[in-house]
């Protein structure tokens, strides 16, 4: 549970219906006036008596009720998740009926026709206790979303009057990248890429680590891990386990680069203002045909499978950097905390359109381990021999040999596919909705942390 | 039952009710019956059945053709025709309604339809029964909204239950997963229909008692409180009384006579010495028209009804005016302006002031504006002794009156022989052995003739089959010679005719002889059926018989003039029979109908604003001044604690001491309970008054909504996730991609440092600075204006 709570705002308002009926309480109110017809006066007091007994029932419904909400803090991308709103009375307090609980979920950076309603409704809480409703979610982009204002409200007893409590409660849920899964060709690909490096000649075997235990052999194992001998004796190839793999640490670079990522402006071209609106219009759809976002999704995907993956192992060091809007460089070992922590930091990230892959280089090389696998994934192809456009790179002696040792992955090639497996589809791409989200676009300082 | 079938109950009766209540108001039965049987049968075979139901298309035909229909019957006739074709109209609707398949619209559509028939009905309704069926329908109308509010908020429900919403960009999805709350310690799920059922069950009947009770607290207070503007209530007008004309009385209508049994007028006595009810035994006579002048069948009065206010005398209030008794009389409708009441009416402290009276007939007459509402007089009258109603009344009229009348009378003698010559022998035969200066024993005699039975005079309202016109010119000469059978009219002429053959100066009074006594109201109530016309007699002073007392007490000085004896020549047992014999439980049943039926007219239909000022607004002032005279009174509290003081002195512990503590001690509990809420309320109210910041700093930020307005005009909108310093950054961003200059990209930065120093320094601007800020916001709208 993470909101913070103020103290909430009662608002009075009159529905439709009450507005139909207080027409209608009007009219007969001028009909006793105008006539001097005193059975008039009586059933106008009939009809305001229940109007005023709405707002006073309502009002009362309402005070002392507390509504909390219940809800995952991170959530992957097009998991279906629940928030539960429960519902409370002090035990000295009126009963309450017919309330309706109302949330909110929006994206944050998104506008308020962006933002979806869940309903919830209450048919009475007695007091002393409380009750419980829920409703199911399922965000299918990345990002921080926010749960909250919820507003209480009743119109008991009869839906004239509507008394509502907004309770401005902040929520946060992040989205996190979805977790698909790396094939054998992938793993394939790395070891070649290491092996064939000119200082991944590692020796395999107690230098992985001490021994484990024994398990079957799976797809992608190394043909050097398998115990013959074990392997005769059960007629089935086993391999053997290594508790820790101090030789695997890991660099991962996320280079997010959209050159044409920039919210595109209502400035008019020029023409009449029927002409202006067709431009914008037009220079949204080519900022947005531009801009790849299914690609940029797979690579956060990927860096976060790849990180994931990982940390199952244990123990090894994990470096990752993005080269992106909202910089941010991770380093610690790999763990549970370190998976959530950068969960949380690719939940938000978001391409840039300035270059940011070499400044990136030059910060994270140094830090990577002279054995560590280093793994850039990218949106693109980006030659890393380029000594002009890598000059700060290719200056420092220490770490232009690291650059030959760089897996790079690009996210727009055919064998991508190949590598990676997303567990379905992350986004569906809509102008509209991009165009929103270029909208909101603010530079933010690059962050740097270290989790251990 | 659920919750639907129990709302289509309900409104079905609210249906049916509002044409009940419609019915009334247009005295008919068939519209009620009509509306009950259609709510009925839709509820049955349409609403639980569902045998069948009218389609949209054929209802929407059916609403124009009754709608037409309307029209077409409104443009026949005059107002009171449009008005029922208005209300035939919602009738017509509402059945086509009922018969229609229920959907939220549909029950609108007829709780409106039946409201509105309820409002025609106000408007048309003069019956007590319209309180009751009011209430009644009031009750069905509060459960039909309650249930209906209970179908709409958990059926919304149900229906949104499996749909699964999405957003504009379809990245967020919300599917209902348990959209109604159970408690939560249980852990059962509940069935869909469990809510509206939980609803229901802890709701309806809480909100039902507390609606009625509250809802007739309004109505009361409204009804009480809200200020009248005119002096007369408005109401619908009744069917013209049916009785004797006051302004002549007509023999030669051959057609029969309709007894009205709706009730004209309520006379109620009260003892003026004790202001208690005045018993009365007998059958009192009302006097209202005196007739005098007589010709072809007819009578008429003898200034033709033309008498002026200043040609009328006020009311002569007698010197001991307790003996006299007090007359209530509440005339329900009045066609002219006599008023009808015991003679000899005489003045009374408080008597209405409009009244004047004839010195010479008696008669009294109302010169107040209104004729069409009910009106209500007080009046006194000296005609009672020991509650019997004298036979004489004074002849108040002076010397030369009485000359002139005597002349007068003569006259009359002479037409009736010469023109009546058949009654005059008969009369001259009746009275043969009297004589001639006993005049009332003659006249006696000549009233005796037709109610002693032997002449076979016969009582009808029907007009007898034995008239004979060609031989018998005149009606009454036709009555007493040929047929004999006619109504009281018939007799009365015949005796007066005959009086005056025979010298005795006589005319006829038309009033109303009453026999209905209610005991719940303590009241006569006088129907058109007790329409009464008789004979008044003048006999001179030295005949009128030692044991009666002249009705002249403290209005000395008339005795000499003799007096007018009333003769009733209709007393036959025919006559008497009239009144039909109910049994006590059923009068008693009446008379409780018909004082209801009073107090209704008088208190809820007859509040006007003088009623009002004087029943409620005056009562309360005074209850105010005299309590906080009392409150602030020092005497007032010295006593009341001397009291206190001497009573504790004695015994502490008496029954009184202990009843008065224990009403002091309840009466503290209740005073600080309500001082508490009070105190509690207002120190909330004041609280979140003052807790309103956003409102309290609202003119001081306007700049800052300028800003906003200013920029999301030209499309650059704050985001709800946005603070005002990241959205003025985001600003400038923007205002500097349209090729603004860098000062008027500043602008929105500067006006946001205002702003916090305003709402969260809570800082003063001054007269400089916000000199600065307009020019600030003039010239970035100027800039944008110039950019687009």
């Amino acid at each position: 549970m993470n909101h913070r709570k103020t103290t909430p705002r009662t608002q009075v308002a009159i529905t439709r219906e009450g507005w139909y009926y207080l027409g209608m309480l009007s009219f007969i109110v001028a009909g006793a006036i105008i006539r001097d017809i005193n059975l008039l006066y009586i059933m106008a007091g009939m009809m305001l008596g229940p109007m005023l007994f709405s707002w006073y029932a309502s009002t009362k419904s309402l005070r002392r009720i507390d509504v909390r909400r219940r809800h995952p803090k991170l959530v992957s991308v097009g998991d279906a998740f629940y928030v539960e709103s429960v519902a409370s009375k002090p035990k000295n307090a009126a009963r309450c009926f017919a309330t309706l609980v109302t949330d909110r979920v929006i994206r944050h950076g998104d506008q308020l026709r962006g933002a979806m309603e869940a309903e919830m409704f209450f048919p009475a809480i007695n007091a002393g206790s409380s009750a419980e409703a829920s409703y199911r979610v399922s965000l299918s982009r990345r990002g921080r979303y926010q749960l909250g204002p919820m507003k209480v409200s009743t119109s008991v007893p009869l839906g004239l009057v509507r008394v509502t409590k907004t309770f401005h409660t902040d929520a946060e849920v992040l989205v996190s990248p979805k977790v698909g899964s790396l094939s054998s060709a992938w793993t394939r690909h790395l070891d070649f890429k290491n092996d064939g490096g000119q200082k991944s000649a590692r020796r395999r075997g107690n230098a992985e680590g001490d021994f484990y235990g024994m398990r079957d052999w799976r797809n992608g194992d190394g043909r050097n891990r398998i115990h013959w001998r074990t392997s005769a004796k059960r007629s089935k190839l086993t391999v053997r386990q290594f508790e820790q793999r101090v030789n695997q640490d890991l660099v991962v670079i996320l280079d997010l680069y959209n050159p044409a990522n920039k919210p595109p402006t209502s400035t008019p071209v020029h023409g009449d203002s029927n002409d202006r609106g067709t431009k914008d219009r037009g220079s949204q759809r080519d900022y947005l045909s531009t801009m790849n976002r299914e690609e940029i999704e797979s690579a956060v995907s990927f860096a976060a499978t790849l990180v994931v993956q990982h940390c199952r192992q244990g123990a090894a060091h994990v470096v990752v950097a993005s080269a992106s809007r909202a910089r941010f460089k991770l380093h610690g070992l790999a763990s549970p905390v370190f998976r959530a922590e950068l969960m949380e930091r690719l939940a938000v990230v978001e391409p840039s359109q300035d270059d940011l892959l070499p400044s990136t280089l030059s910060e994270v090389l140094p830090l990577a381990a002279p054995s560590a696998k280093i793994v850039l994934v990218s949106t693109r192809d980006r030659d890393l021999n380029d000594t002009q456009a890598f000059e700060s790179v290719w200056k420092n002696t220490r770490i232009r040999r690291s650059l030959s040792d760089i897996v790079k992955v690009n996210t727009a090639t055919a064998e991508f596919a190949d590598w990676f497996q997303s567990e379905q589809k992350q986004f569906q791409l809509d102008d509209s909705a991009n165009a929103l989200d270029a909208a909101g676009e603010t530079p933010i300082d690059s962050q740097d942390s270290q989790v251990s | 039952m659920n919750t639907e079938r129990m709302m289509q109950v309900c409104v079905a009766m609210m249906a049916a009710l509002a044409t009940l209540m419609l019915g009334t108001s247009q005295e008919s039965a068939t519209l009620p019956i009509i509306g009950l049987l259609a709510a009925l049968t839709a509820l049955f075979f349409t609403d639980i059945l569902k045998w069948f139901s009218l389609h949209p298309i054929v209802a929407g035909t059916a609403g124009v053709v009754a709608g037409a229909n309307a029209f077409i019957q409104s443009q026949t006739g005059g107002l009171e025709s449009q008005f029922i074709s208005v209300a035939n109209l919602l009738i017509h609707l509402q059945i086509v309604l009922l018969f229609q398949k229920k959907t939220q619209r549909i029950y609108w559509q007829l709780i409106t339809l039946s409201l509105l028939q309820v409002v025609v009905a106000a408007a048309l309704n003069l019956f007590v029964l319209f309180g009751p069926l009011l209430i009644l329908y009031t009750c069905f109308a509060i459960s039909a909204l309650l249930l209906f509010f209970v179908y709409r908020q958990v059926d919304t429900f149900l229906v949104a239950e499996d749909q699964v919403s999405m957003n504009v960009d379809q990245s967020i999805q919300i599917a209902s997963a348990q959209p109604f709350g159970t408690p939560t310690s249980s852990s059962a799920v509940d069935p869909l229909n469990r809510p509206r059922r939980t609803l229901l069950k802890a709701s309806f009947f809480r909100y039902f008692t507390l609606m009625g009770i509250s809802t007739a607290l309004v109505s009361a207070a409204v009804f009480l409180l809200m200020p009248r503007f005119g002096d007369d209530a408005w109401r619908a007008k009744t069917k013209s009384a049916t009785g004797l004309s006051e302004e002549e009385v007509n023999l030669t209508n051959v057609s029969s006579i309709y007894e009205d049994p709706s009730v004209l007028m309520r006379v109620s006595f009260l003892d003026e010495a004790t202001n208690e009810p005045y018993s009365v035994s007998g059958y009192p006579y009302f006097r209202g028209a005196v007739h005098e002048v007589y010709r072809n069948g007819k009578w008429k009065r003898d200034d033709s009804g033309e008498l002026e206010r200043s040609q009328m005398s006020r009311l002569k209030t007698p010197t001991r005016i307790y003996s006299a008794v007090r007359q209530q009389i509440h005339l329900e409708v009045s066609r002219g302006n006599t008023v009808c009441g015991v003679s000899p009416s005489c003045g009374l402290n408080d008597a209405t002031d409009s009244l004047r009276m004839c010195d010479r007939t008696l008669e009294v007459r109302h010169f107040s504006d209104n004729s069409e509402s009910p009106l209500e007089y007080t009046v006194g009258t000296l005609g009672f002794r020991n509650g019997l109603q004298s036979e004489f009344l004074p002849n108040y009229g002076t010397a030369k009156a009485l000359t002139n009348e005597a002349v007068t009378n003569q006259d009359r003698m002479q037409e009736v022989l010469n023109y009546l010559p058949a009654l005059s022998a008969k009369a001259a035969e009746i009275v043969a052995d009297i004589p001639e200066d006993q005049i009332l024993r003659r006249a006696r005699a000549l009233e005796r003739h037709f109610t002693n039975g032997r002449a076979g005079y016969k009582y009808s309202l029907d007009p007898s089959p034995e008239r004979d016109p060609k031989r018998w010119r005149d009606p009454v000469e036709d009555f007493v010679m040929n047929h004999k059978t006619g109504h009281c009219q018939f007799f009365a002429s015949a005796l007066a005719l005959m009086l005056r053959s025979q010298g005795i100066p006589a005319r006829i009074v038309v009033g109303f002889r009453a026999d209905s006594y209610n005991v719940v109201g303590g009241y006569y109530q006088l129907r058109g059926m007790d329409a009464h016309a008789w004979v008044e007699a003048a006999i001179p002073a030295d005949q009128i018989p030692d044991d009666e007392v002249m009705p002249t007490e403290g209005l000395r000085g008339f005795e000499a003039n003799g007096a007018w004896v009333r003769l009733d020549p209709t007393s036959g047992d025919d006559f008497v029979n009239q009144s039909v014999a109910v049994s006590a439980w059923r009068q008693q049943l009446s008379d409780s109908v018909d004082y209801m039926q009073l107090l209704w007219s008088e208190y809820v239909l007859g509040l006007n604003e003088k009623r009002q000022r004087k029943a409620i607004y005056e009562p309360i002032k005074n209850a105010i001044k005299n309590t906080f005279a009392l409150a602030f009174s020092r005497e007032v509290w010295t006593a009341r604690f001397e009291a206190i003081r001497e009573r504790f002195q004695g015994d502490f512990f008496t029954r009184q001491n202990m009843r008065d503590a224990a009403i002091a001690i309840v009466v503290l509990t209740i005073a600080f309970y309500v001082i508490r809420y009070a105190g509690r309320f207002l120190w909330g109210w004041t609280k979140s008054v003052w807790n309103r910041s956003e409102h309290r700093h609202a003119p001081k930020i306007e700049f800052y909504r300028r800003l906003e307005s200013i920029l999301s005009k030209h499309g650059i909108h704050r985001e709800l996730t946005q603070t005002p310093s990241e959205f003025a950054a985001l600003a400038k961003l923007q205002l500097l991609d349209r090729n603004a200059d860098s000062t008027t990209a500043d602008i929105p930065s500067k006006v946001v440092q205002h702003f916090y120093r305003v709402r969260f320094g809570d800082d003063r601007l001054d007269t400089n600075d916000l000199q600065r800020l307009e020019n600030w916001l003039g010239s970035l709208q100027k800039s944008l204006s110039s950019t687009s």
